[in-house]
């Protein structure tokens, strides 16, 4: 199994004082290459589960295995070597830096990279990326000279620059408008098919997510299988 | 909602960020208004110590050397009808409790009931061997009421000490006293006629006793007034000035049938001589000199009286001579004869002279040639009964002295045995106390009283050395002009205010950057720009409003501090622990309203350039640099700035031997500038075109560092300012003892520098007087006269118009101390010698300490100093060359011979240099002491002296290096502020950096070095500034420059901005803000 969330639950705490539980012994399988969606209503904790299944937040309960290694094990230093080879962000804002080019911001990645050989590797899928998702052309110009389209894509560049197996899209379309929101889901989809690469996206876009191979509603923090036609809230 | 509404729930809701910037108000008032005050406090202490030490006296009424009688002052007070207390000032010394205390240098007074009058003081009377003494010399000496003091007072002589003849035994008077009474400050206590805010040693005695201890009777040399009235004194002191003020005895000669006119002084004054040898008096001026030996053939008649005569038509080679002589020497009429005597130079140094005259005539010893008053009155000599009793400044060989010249003498005194014509006699013994010992007025007709007023109208006292001088004005304008601690500590605080000032305008500007989409969203709404302005400037003034009154609170807590350090740990600076503290409603009102404006101002700059940007920019926080300079401007500043500074350190290379520190700082000054602005321009966004290989971290931190460029300046500029000004303040500090032996260092190698309160009048350095003082030990002794006046030293804070002069002799100082300023003609080997030069009528050269110069008198090398000489004729010194920080401080240099040209009646030297072996300096120390016991000798070692004005700058140094320090905390905190802004506006970037992959400790490395890039940028140009700025502390072996202490200071200021970004960014990485950042639900 390419990811496995076993018994996962996520509360958090005011003063060790239990506000709320977000994620309740969750579970979740996903195959390597499958795209998955996941929709909820407004602080559900969908965020909360893609950061998790990211290294970027712990859960209180359960395990996140990785082709069934356990990431809880990792250290620092390991999680973050996790997080440069294996995943891919993609953020409802694009979070570009706007004092870099477009090519600088998407080599972000590889700055703390040691391996000569792999980060030219990176540099060169980088390039093709670019061309790929059309904006090779503004790569000199910075993200306050782009529209929120040209950036979004190149978040997704960013994001993709280390080859990552796993790519987390958290409202990825969020803040685009209808063309731009579908040309972005083409590129996501397109590179989930091409390059094989596992794809789960927490969204609200419902014609968004019924694109994924498997759709779960998060709901008292539990991931129910959703048909894609289902009001989400 | 109101505007009133919307300003204050903004304050309230980032009253965060509002408290720091009130905050940096606060420190930036603070520092101005408390320099302010600090200089208002100094300035009101001065002219409170004016008042303790001069009461209600406006003038004094002084003489050069010169005694006049009590009575002037009665005459005085009646003409100009104002209090006029006479004084009789003596310099002594104080001992106590069997001379286990000691204190040399007191100010021995004597004083009679109108002093209280003329000083508004409550002073008692006091009884014969009563004293009053000062409170500080009565905690010196341990003495309290009853107890009772010896002092050693300098001998009242009216004749001047160095007079040819006069005896130099018996200088000193000693007697024993008992305290009546303890004087406070505020009564009389700091009684001090020099302006200086150092409290001087006391002794008050009755005026009457006084003058019977020292054998003289109504004799004063000050007169003490209490008037407004200032342009009448000068007048009614000629009025009422009589011949015996200008000590003239007028007698008649029965034998001569006239007049004859002496003085108290043996030679009578040349201005004296000069009027009444003109018409209509036409008096004969007479000259009386004692020879050592005439000798005819094979025989000699020992000490003779020799005067000169206008009775017989004599050829200047011709003499008269009496029979007794004529007998003694067997010589008649034809025959020649020899006179040899002794020319009295310099410090009693004797030359044995030897003149032939053909005998003219032999007299009788009868009516004009055996006149009794021909011979001067010369205590020792004319005094005593026989010749064996003989007390005079030249040597006696008694064993000369035979039978028959004590018969002579017991029957006609000193007559004269020899009479030569008056040309010769002036020609042979004229010295510079004068050309006559009797004036002779042959005029039966005229009365004494006539004789008496027409003396008293034709001969201005200003001419034989009185001085009226308006003590109280030149005070009070001392006072107020003396060292302004207003700019010192202004320009001591000036890093501290410059630091505060740029937190403000770092803060607020941190402050409308995060809340400039606000403004956007305000435009958007409808709100002018000038409305928006209105309301953030509203904000930003009331935020000021508050850190500016929490800042005059400060201020006042910092002026207590810097006070108490005054008056304790940086007393070296004010020399006196009196100083109070000042606080007026209108200097807190400058000093706070001077600190709104200038952050108003600094919110203003900032809110304008803010609201410039569109308001699409403003919302989505996009910031456009606006280029006010072209590059092709800003290119050509940064080349000319850096060329003038370059330029600059070749020039002084060439023309002065990087001698001009002032140029250098200036060129430092300027490099510094022109680095700032090549970063400055380095820091400005590029648009690289060009596609990266790789993304290197090093072009990530500069994409950073020129994102926020302003930021990054501001930053950069504050460490440059930071470390130029510490590390140039550092290297000037001088090392107190360093190579204080050497001759071209400040002491000149000299082991001691000595202020002896009794003139030495002989040459310690003759090998029979070595002998006889028990000088054993090997060491050369410099002498010097001094002509008192002001401090001008460092250690004075009043502003010094007439300083000490010393007379030295320019070759005793060849090849020492070094010249840090000169005119063109002091070039050559021994530019000392430029001292002998003569520069015209009364225009001396003189050389002071560079120090004296620029600071003590506001001058410069070139400029003129006026005086008035002992003749009352104007004196210029002409500033010739500048020495380099040396133990001269306080006064000025000229050439000794130049000295008794103007000052004639200066006897003897009261300062003394000694030159020997360092390893001997303190046998021979001790060896001086004890032989120059009575002379009051304070011996100080010449580098503890230089210590002891070096330890004024470096005091000054310290406060700078201090206020610095604090400085750079503030700067510190500015860097810190940054810093946490740019973290918190880049938690997202953050986010993402985590997100793909990048350690905590990766992180961690970019941003420290991306803020320690700043800080070294920062350093480095300060550093380079700073070691062109002192130049050549680094190139001269004589100036200490310490490295390592340069090392430490950086080592501190990068160590401190390090600890902060380090600590901060370490801080922030550790919490969970960052995965909280990227949260979109």
């Amino acid at each position: 199994m390419f990811l496995r969330l076993k018994q996962i639950s996520k509360s958090f705490f005011s003063k060790g004082v239990l506000i709320r539980e977000v994620l309740s012994k969750l579970s979740l399988e996903v195959e390597e290459g499958e795209s998955v969606s996941i929709v909820g209503p407004s602080g559900s904790g969908k965020t909360t589960l893609l950061n998790i299944i990211g290294t970027l937040d712990q859960p209180n309960e359960g395990q996140v295995l990785y082709k069934e290694k356990d990431v809880s094990l990792f250290n620092n230093q390991q999680l973050a070597s996790f997080r440069s080879r294996q995943i891919g962000f993609v953020f409802q804002q694009h979070y570009l830096l706007p004092q870099c080019t477009l090519w600088e911001n998407i080599l972000v990645p590889t700055l703390p990279l040691k391996d000569r050989g792999w980060k030219n590797q990176c540099i060169q899928r980088g390039q093709e990326l670019l061309k790929r998702t059309g904006i090779w052309e503004q790569r000199h110009q910075k993200p306050g000279e782009l529209s929120g389209g040209e950036c979004q894509r190149a978040a997704v560049v960013r994001a993709l620059i280390n080859a990552p197996s796993l790519l987390l899209a958290d409202e990825p379309t969020g803040a685009l408008d209808q063309k731009n929101s579908d040309n972005l889901a083409e590129l996501l989809f397109e590179i989930n098919q091409s390059d094989r690469v596992t794809l789960i996206m927490v969204t609200h876009n419902t014609s968004l997510a019924a694109r994924a191979n498997k759709i779960f509603l998060l709901e008292e923090g539990q991931l129910k299988p959703h048909r894609g036609n289902s009001p989400l809230s | 909602m109101t505007s009133r509404q919307l300003i204050i729930q903004t304050i309230k809701h980032y009253w965060r960020q509002n408290l720091m910037l009130a905050l940096g108000v606060a420190v930036s008032t603070a520092v101005l208004t408390g320099a302010l005050i600090v200089g208002d406090s100094v300035r009101h202490s001065l002219e409170r110590i004016v008042h303790l030490r001069l009461g209600e006296i406006t003038h004094v009424i002084s003489a050069v050397d010169r005694y006049f009688s009590a009575g002037l002052a009665l005459r005085l007070e009646k003409k100009i009808n104002a209090p006029v207390a006479p004084l009789l000032l003596l310099e002594g010394m104080a001992s106590s409790d069997g001379g286990k205390y000691q204190i040399p240098r007191v100010q021995v007074l004597g004083i009679d009931e109108k002093f209280p009058v003329v000083t508004g003081s409550t002073i008692l009377a006091m009884q014969h061997s009563e004293a009053l003494i000062s409170r500080n010399l009565a905690e010196r000496l341990n003495v309290d009421l009853n107890d009772q003091l010896l002092i050693r007072i300098k001998k009242l002589s009216v004749i001047p000490l160095n007079t040819p003849f006069v005896s130099d035994a018996n200088l000193i008077t000693p007697v024993t006293l008992t305290v009546t009474g303890i004087l406070a400050d505020e009564n009389m206590g700091r009684f001090d006629l020099k302006n200086i805010q150092t409290a001087p040693y006391n002794i008050f005695l009755s005026l009457e006793f006084l003058n019977e201890i020292m054998d003289a009777h109504g004799k004063i040399n000050h007169l003490l007034i209490a008037s407004k009235a200032s342009s009448e004194i000068e007048p009614a002191l000629a009025q009422v000035v009589s011949p015996e003020d200008m000590n003239l005895k007028i007698e008649f000669n029965e034998v001569q049938s006239s007049w004859e006119i002496t003085s108290d002084r043996v030679f009578i004054d040349r201005v004296i001589q000069q009027t009444l040898e003109s018409e209509p008096i036409s008096a004969e001026s007479i000259l009386t000199y004692f020879v050592n030996t005439i000798s005819f053939a094979e025989r000699e008649t020992p000490y003779s009286f020799v005067s000169s005569t206008a009775g017989a038509a004599l050829q200047s080679n011709e003499i008269v001579i009496n029979d007794w002589l004529a007998e003694d020497l067997a010589a008649s009429q034809g025959d020649t004869v020899n006179l040899d005597y002794f020319t009295i130079g310099p410090l009693r140094q004797l030359e044995e002279r030897s003149h032939p005259f053909v005998i003219k005539e032999i007299v009788p010893m009868s009516e004009k040639w055996a006149d009794k008053a021909l011979m001067p009155q010369l205590p020792g000599l004319s005094d005593v009964s026989n010749c064996r009793d003989w007390e005079t400044g030249i040597p006696i060989n008694l064993e000369k002295i035979r039978a028959k010249d004590e018969q002579y003498w017991d029957a006609y005194q000193g007559v004269p045995k020899a009479f030569i014509p008056y040309g010769t006699a002036r020609n042979l013994w004229t010295n510079r106390f004068g050309e006559s010992t009797t004036l002779r007025i042959s005029d039966p007709d005229l009365s004494l009283t006539e004789l008496e007023e027409w003396i008293s109208s034709h001969i201005d006292p200003m001419q034989l050395g009185f001085r009226l001088n308006d003590i109280r004005d030149q005070a009070d304008l001392a006072a107020k002009n003396g060292v302004d601690f207003s700019q010192l500590f202004l320009g001591l605080s000036f890093f501290l205010l410059l630091s505060s000032i740029f937190l403000t305008v770092l803060l607020f500007t941190l402050n409308t950057r995060t809340r400039m989409s606000q403004v956007g969203t305000l435009s958007f709404l409808g709100l002018t720009h000038r409305k928006i302005k209105f309301l953030w400037l509203t904000e930003g003034m009331l935020i000021s409003l508050v850190g500016a009154i929490a800042g005059l609170l400060l201020a006042i807590g910092y002026n207590h501090v810097i006070f108490n350090a005054l008056n304790s740990i940086w007393s070296d600076i004010v020399r006196t622990p009196t100083l109070e503290t000042e606080i007026t409603l209108a200097t807190l009102a400058i000093g706070g309203g001077i600190s709104i404006v200038l952050s108003s101002l600094a919110i203003m700059v900032s809110l304008n350039r803010l609201l410039k940007q569109s308001s699409h920019h403003l919302q989505t926080r996009t910031i456009t640099q606006s280029k006010r300079w072209g590059n092709a401007a800003k290119n050509a500043l940064i080349f000319l700035s850096g060329f003038i500074a370059l330029a600059l350190v070749v020039w002084n290379y060439l023309q002065t031997s990087f001698q001009n520190a002032s140029l250098l700082f200036i060129s430092g000054a300027l490099l510094l500038i022109s680095l700032l602005l090549f970063v400055h321009q380095t820091f400005q966004p590029v648009q690289d075109r060009q596609d990266l290989s790789s993304f290197r971290p090093q072009i990530f931190i500069l994409r950073n560092l020129t994102h926020n460029s302003r930021q990054s300046f501001l930053v950069v500029s504050m460490f440059a300012i930071a470390t130029f000004i510490i590390i140039s303040t550092g290297a000037h500090r001088k090392d107190l003892f360093s190579q204080a032996h050497e001759k071209n260092s400040g002491t000149g190698g000299f082991l001691y520098y000595g202020e002896a309160t009794i003139p030495v009048l002989i040459d310690l350095n003759e090998p029979e007087i070595r002998f006889l003082s028990g000088l054993e030990e090997e060491y050369r002794i410099v002498q010097i006269r001094e002509y008192p006046g002001d401090d001008a030293s460092c250690l004075n804070l009043n502003r010094i118009r007439s300083p000490g002069i010393l007379g030295i002799d320019p070759d005793d100082f060849s090849g020492r101390f070094r010249f840090i300023s000169k005119i063109r003609d002091l070039a050559g080997e021994n530019p000392w010698s430029y001292l002998q030069s003569d520069l015209g009528k009364d225009v001396i050269p003189a050389i002071a300490d560079q120090s004296v110069i620029q600071w003590g008198l506001g001058l410069k090398v070139g400029d003129t100093l006026q005086y008035l000489d002992e003749q009352g004729e104007i004196l210029n010194l002409k500033l010739v060359g500048g020495l380099a920080n040396s133990i001269f401080q306080g006064d000025v240099l000229i050439d000794a011979q130049h000295f008794l040209r103007h000052f004639p009646s200066s006897s003897g030297s009261n300062i003394l240099l000694v030159d020997g072996d360092p390893n001997a300096q303190q046998s021979i120390g001790e060896e001086l002491k004890g032989s120059l016991r009575n002379h009051g000798l304070d011996l100080q070692s010449a580098p503890e002296r230089l210590a002891t004005f070096n330890s004024v700058e470096n005091t000054y140094l310290s406060i700078f290096l201090i206020l610095g320090g604090l400085g750079l905390i503030i700067g510190t905190l500015g860097l810190a502020a940054v810093l946490a802004r740019n973290l918190l506006n880049r938690r997202k970037e953050l986010g993402i950096m985590q997100a793909t992959g990048f350690t905590r400790a990766f992180i961690l490395n970019l941003i420290t070095r991306e803020h320690f890039y700043l800080l070294l940028i920062g350093v480095g140009i300060g550093l380079i500034s700073s070691i062109v700025a002192t130049l050549p502390s680094w190139l001269n072996p004589s100036l200490e420059v310490s490295p390592l202490t340069i090392l430490i200071l950086i080592t501190l200021i990068i160590g401190n901005g390090m600890l902060w970004i380090t600590w901060i960014t370490n801080r922030f990485l550790k919490g969970e803000q960052v995965v909280g950042a990227l949260r979109s639900d």
